[in-house]
């Protein structure tokens, strides 16, 4: 059983995830939304960076967030009694100091009798907003809590844990070679624990003599052994439930910390937005007024915005000046697509992107881009290392690449590249100086569609349409050198 | 069939032959029979067969087992043999009684399962061979026979008997007392029931590993003594049946069973190999002198590069009409050693009735398989290692003969160049003269044009990128290719993930 708030299946950790989390920036981000709180944190990484979700997912998330935003203590009180299991749960196991099948039995007890009383107030609490909640995600919680969690369903669970309590005797039932079963002795039976009693069915005592040490330690395993299959299910049973709260905590930390990016964001003057997020195949993939938020969290004024008309079109070249902007805008287009598919709100006034199916980054990994051949290996590894994970839909964002080579080669293997990805159904933005990449990709860009984008020197950091110049990166640097 | 078993016996006892750790047969060997501590298989990967008709009978027993489904039921019939084996020996271990005969009527049980199970399992393959089918027969017939039906039909009966057994166990104080089950509520089975609903997958289940003292084995005795209180008369059959019984397996099946091993050893050992599209092959038997390897590669290094995702090289090794030495030059690095091996380990390998690496192997049963590998390890200076290098190849040199195969790698590469050439050109035609099959690895590049029955090989793996690049292909497009990188290498790569 599922909260179902976030996730349909536990998530699975997306290829490549450190790389692309650092290339984007996103720490910035996943620490505004944990806000100093480590769980909210570890939430928000394993969700943004998990092999993204249907759109059909997407949507629900969106509509579970915008209940969330609407009823932000709704998402608290849930969290709240999410955390008090797990305080149950280490509570519990302090009143236990050896890990004998009797003693993790006792324990689980205890927590699983902790469980079931907040599993009440988790019902009473969504009793409370019930009516307040408009989204499947949130109705359709709020229905399983009332229906799995139900007042008969609770008193029958704790009739269940009080048979557990061992008090003193045990019965068992076996046959040879197999594991014992605990037995709940019938109650006019109880003469069976003395020899010789009323039934007339046969019997057999061994009797362990007093002073027998080992005898006792024996009889001590034969009770470990009695109970260890019914210690065993009780852990699981605790385990299992508490693993329902695991999922809910983390689930609601999730939307959290979707609430206090977005404060920090407003409190800055900046304006997020719900993505619309087609199928793969749509082929709408257009921004206006998309920022990077990594970038804007550490300023107070607005951060340079850019827009985007990419439509069916999977090939963008970024070309321009240095620090014009352009590594900026490929974070914001990156951050954007992953906070899409977590379901969250972007940063943009709007943003329409076919749903990916991964999100991947090749960085020149520092500025220096000096001509080595070591580099330039480890850069065709790194890539190959991407080609092991990367499918049709995904969204690749090159920043630099191949650049530790001459002109010639770089362009003649980043285009071996851009052809082979675009011509695959995958995404590519590509920042770069290599210009006879960039404009041999303008020649054909009839046979190719293609967008071009060019930062200017004008210190707007704004990129606009248009098409490659010839060696502005050589030219800067002439000019420099003349001056 | 008599008593002797499917084919050849592989040996039990055997030195290592003198070619071993030159073709790395040594580590091969390990490798093969890692884990598997019973029978001792090494001295069977030791001995080569010499005549065709029994490498031929080998082999077609090993072919049998290329159908998975026989395979695996032979694997099934070697595991559960061993088990039922061990049981046995656990039963003679014990000493209480009653344990000692729960045990071994549990063993009877098993290997009464064990012989049916195989009979039946092979009965149904039909295999093709000589050896499995005189098996099949020789099975058969036993189990026809009124000996073996009454031992099982007993030793079932008493299993289930014992089983039937269904007692309580209530532990009050210092006492323990055993009743016949009386059906009261599993409280195990009330928890899962009341907390179904949380059913988990991911959620790992805790299992206590209860470490009993060696004073627990005495409780189990007593309580074992409650039971056989509870139905005496069973333990009472059951140990007249035991005693009726001392011994229940012919010495053949164990016979048997280990000739399984030997194979299995051999065919699990390649299995990752050929998932990972590596071919292996039944080698022809082929007059002598005559060889033709296609797409053939080093077991060894082939086996720990599939384990780390990778593909070997394969070559080709072939002498035509005429040809009787095959001279390998190149740079170094170049895979030229391995090349040489591989070709030695071949001739080992085909010997023992196996299937050997390549798509198409054909060459001949040899009566020597003489090596000389440089070992840069031994110890001396260099004017002591070249007199040893020396003494060594005069001796191989006696044993040459027209059904020898000979190895040789670098030879003399401690003394000059000169030197070395006219040293390795005495050797290389003796063994010519001696109308041997050799492989020769050289840095001398003249020995491969020293006469027309020697083929010159190139290992070239550089070489060949080399010569694709003065063909026009960019170097940086090469750099690509080799990283999978190029248009049409990416393209599959990523729609393979489509």
């Amino acid at each position: 059983m599922r909260p179902g708030l976030l996730f349909a299946e536990p998530p699975a950790p997306a290829p490549h995830a450190e790389q692309v989390a650092a290339d984007l920036g996103l720490p910035a981000v996943i620490d505004a939304m944990a806000d100093g709180e480590e769980l909210i944190a570890e939430t928000a990484r394993a969700v943004l960076l998990s092999v993204p979700p249907s759109p059909e997912q997407v949507a629900r998330r969106q509509g579970v967030l915008t209940d969330f935003l609407n009823e932000p203590d709704f998402a608290r009180e849930l969290y709240d009694v999410a955390e008090r299991a797990h305080q149950a749960e280490r509570d519990a196991g302090r009143t236990v100091f050896v890990d004998t099948p009797e003693a993790l039995l006792k324990k689980s007890v205890t927590a699983l009798t902790a469980f079931v009383q907040l599993l009440r107030e988790l019902r009473r609490v969504t009793e409370r907003y019930r009516p307040r909640v408009s989204s499947a995600g949130v109705t359709q919680f709020c229905t399983l809590v009332g229906e799995q969690f139900d007042e008969a369903y609770l008193e029958s669970a704790t009739a269940c844990l009080d048979r557990l309590v061992v008090r003193g005797d045990l019965l068992v039932s076996a046959r040879l070679g197999a594991a014992f079963v605990m037995r709940e002795p019938h109650r006019q039976a109880r003469s069976l624990f003395r020899r010789g009693g009323r039934t007339n069915q046969p019997s057999a005592t061994y009797k362990v003599p007093a002073g027998d040490e080992g005898g006792h330690r024996a009889l001590g395993s034969l009770r470990d052994q009695a109970l260890a299959g019914l210690a065993e299910d009780t852990i699981l049973a605790a385990r299992q439930v508490l693993a329902f709260f695991t999922a809910l905590r983390a689930e609601s930390a999730f939307y959290r910390g979707c609430l206090n990016l977005r404060r920090a964001l407003r409190e800055r003057g900046a304006t997020v937005v719900l993505p619309v997020v087609r199928e793969g195949t749509s082929g709408e993939f257009n921004a206006r007024g998309l920022y990077d938020p990594g970038l804007q969290l550490r300023l107070d004024h607005p951060a340079a915005a850019n827009d985007l008309d990419a439509g069916s079109a999977t090939l963008i070249m970024v070309t321009g000046a240095n620090r014009g902007g352009k590594s900026t805008f490929l974070r914001s287009l990156g951050l954007a697509q992953l906070m899409a598919a977590a379901g969250m709100f972007v940063a943009a006034t709007t943003f329409t992107a076919p749903a990916r199916s991964g999100v991947f980054t090749h960085f020149a990994q520092d500025e220096d881009t000096t001509r080595t051949s070591g580099k330039f290996d480890e850069e065709l590894r790194r890539m190959s290392r991407i080609a092991d994970a990367v499918a049709p839909h995904a969204l690749l964002l090159l920043n630099e690449s191949f650049q530790s080579t001459n002109e010639r080669e770089g362009s003649d293997i980043a285009r071996h590249i851009l052809d082979a990805m675009t011509g695959a159904g995958v995404t590519v933005v590509f920042v770069t100086h290599l210009h006879a990449l960039a404009d041999g990709c303008f020649a054909d860009r009839d046979r190719f569609p293609a967008v071009f984008l060019r930062a200017d020197r004008d210190r707007s950091f704004q990129l606009r349409e248009a098409p490659p110049e010839a060696s502005s990166h050589g030219a800067d640097l002439w000019k420099q050198r003349i001056r | 069939m008599s008593d002797s078993g499917l084919f050849a016996p592989p040996a039990r006892t055997a030195p290592e032959p003198d070619y071993f750790a030159d073709l790395q047969l040594d580590q091969l060997v390990d490798a093969v029979v890692a884990g598997r501590e019973r029978p001792d298989l090494v001295p069977a990967f030791r001995v080569r067969l010499t005549d065709g008709p029994t490498i031929r009978q080998r082999q077609e027993v090993v072919a049998d087992l290329a159908d998975p489904r026989l395979r695996a039921a032979l694997r099934t019939f070697c595991d559960d043999r061993a088990r039922c084996t061990r049981q046995f020996e656990r039963a003679d271990r014990t000493r209480h009684r009653p344990r000692a005969r729960r045990t071994r009527l549990a063993a009877v049980v098993s290997y009464v399962q064990v012989i049916n199970d195989v009979t039946d399992a092979l009965a149904n393959a039909a295999p093709a061979s000589t050896g499995l089918r005189d098996w099949l027969t020789w099975l058969e017939a036993y189990r026809a026979g009124p000996d073996f039906a009454e031992l099982a039909r007993e030793a079932t009966a008493l299993r289930a008997e014992l089983d039937e057994i269904h007692y309580t166990l209530a532990i009050s104080g210092a006492e323990v007392t055993a009743a016949p089950f009386a059906g009261q509520d599993d409280l195990s089975a009330a928890v899962r029931a009341t907390f179904d609903r949380f059913r988990a997958d991911d959620v790992e289940p805790y299992r206590f590993e209860l470490r009993a003292g060696i004073e627990m084995e005495q409780m189990d005795d007593a309580v074992l003594d409650l039971v056989v209180q509870l139905a005496p008369d069973v333990f009472d059959r059951v140990g007249r049946f035991l005693d009726a019984h001392p011994t229940v397996e012919p010495a053949v099946i164990a016979e048997v069973e280990r000739e399984l091993q030997f194979v299995l050893a051999w065919l699990d050992f390649i299995a990752p190999l050929q998932a990972a599209g590596l071919p292996f092959t039944r080698p022809e038997l082929g007059q002598d002198g005559r060889l033709e390897a296609l797409g053939t590669f080093d077991v060894l290094l082939a086996h720990s590069l599939v384990a780390a995702g990778q593909q070997p090289a394969t070559n080709d090794a072939v002498l035509g009409d005429g040809e009787r030495m095959l001279v390998i030059t190149g740079p170094n690095q170049g895979g030229k050693t391995t090349f040489a091996r591989t070709v030695g380990q071949l001739y080992h390998l085909a010997a023992l009735g196996l299937p050997v690496p390549g798509r198409a192997v054909t060459l001949h049963a040899p009566d020597a398989i003489l090596t000389h590998f440089e070992r840069g390890d031994r110890a001396g200076d260099l004017t002591s290692r070249l007199e040893d290098e020396v003494e060594r190849v005069a001796g191989l040199l006696t044993r040459v003969g027209p059904r020898s195969v000979v190895v040789l790698n670098e030879m003399f590469s401690s003394t000059t160049w000169v030197d070395a050439r006219t040293m390795n050109t005495d050797v290389l035609r003796a063994v010519l003269d001696a109308d041997a099959t050799a492989v020769c690895v050289t840095f001398i590049d003249e020995l491969s044009r020293l006469d027309p029955r020697i083929v010159s090989l190139v290992a070239d793996r550089d070489f060949r990128v080399v010569r694709a690049r003065a063909d026009g292909e960019a170097h940086a497009v090469a750099l690509a290719a080799r990283y999978g990188l190029t248009r049409g290498q990416l393209r599959t790569r990523i729609e393979a993930h489509a």
